[in-house]
């Protein structure tokens, strides 16, 4: 028997603030399911950028055109489409460079695709499905999300961190 | 003091606590770019501008222990960064979560700022 799956959908007008919504919802399931901390901070802050791909890029900050977050959670894993209406993402994306940006070689941009591939170990892009254009971003539950306690704020230490 | 006056004089500590004063009343932003925090935004751009106009060299930047920080707040933090550098300025972020110090560190920002636990800790010897 397969397992069991359940779903969550979100439609979000493309209009900047309202990521933080997708953000909370994410950031919820995954803290249920009982992820990391830290993990679910990665999550969120993942999400979020993709969500604003969309909007900015996809959508052209157009709040009519919803951009829609989907969650699936597994018994072991949690995946996140965020769909838009947009062509996609281009395949070759110069990298966000700091030290070119310093000298001015590069622009201060690009740091959104940066992170979401930075932050979660499974992303695709470009997926094509029913709801359009999708990132997709995977999670799973690894031993790792038990064996460590919640994340404490650095605050509690003192100097420079 | 007012924000936009130059400090009293040119003990480092001086400069260092107009950017604190400042910081604490203008910059405590927390990177949302909402409509709202677009406006929060420029001001904080605006304010750094002023403060930098003012000759101020040590700044110190306070985040709210909640903050949200999309990509578009780091570009200006980024951007605040690289303006301090050519102006010979140092700049020390104070309480970011361990989330966004870690974000910090895979964009490569703490080869260019200072990060501290606290805004004591930060000012100490500043």
């Amino acid at each position: 028997m397969a397992a069991e799956q359940r779903t969550i959908e979100l439609q979000l007008p493309s209009r900047l603030g309202y990521e933080r919504v997708a953000m909370e919802a994410v950031g919820a399931a995954a803290k249920l399911m009982g992820f990391h901390a830290a993990r679910v901070e990665d999550l969120r802050t993942a999400v979020s950028e993709a969500c604003i791909n969309a909007m900015e890029h996809a959508h052209q900050f157009n709040a009519a055109t919803k951009v829609v977050v989907a969650l699936t959670l597994g018994d072991t894993s949690l995946q996140i489409d965020v769909a838009d209406k947009g062509k996609g993402t281009p395949d070759r994306i110069q990298p966000p460079d700091l030290t070119k940006m310093f000298s001015g070689e590069q622009q201060v941009r690009g740091w959104g695709m940066f992170l979401i591939k930075a932050l979660l170990d499974e992303v695709q892009f470009n997926v094509r499905s029913d709801l359009g254009n999708v990132t997709r971003m995977v999670i799973r539950l690894e031993p790792s999300d038990e064996e460590h306690p919640p994340t404490r704020w650095a605050g509690a230490s003192r100097g420079r961190v | 003091m007012k924000e936009e006056e130059a400090p009293s004089g040119t003990e480092a500590e001086d400069k260092g606590r107009l950017a604190h004063q400042w910081e604490r009343r203008n910059h405590r932003h927390d990177g949302d770019l909402t409509p709202e925090a677009r406006e929060a935004r420029e001001a904080v751009e605006a304010a750094y501008q002023r403060v930098a106009a003012s000759g101020v060299r040590k700044l110190v930047m306070t985040f709210k222990p909640d903050a949200y920080i999309s990509s578009g707040g780091i570009a200006v933090i980024i951007n605040i960064a690289i303006a301090g550098t050519k102006k010979g300025q140092t700049i020390r972020l104070v309480q970011p979560s361990e989330h966004f110090q870690k974000i910090f560190t895979m964009v490569g920002l703490r080869q260019y700022v200072e990060i501290f636990a606290n805004e004591g800790d930060a000012l100490a010897g500043f």
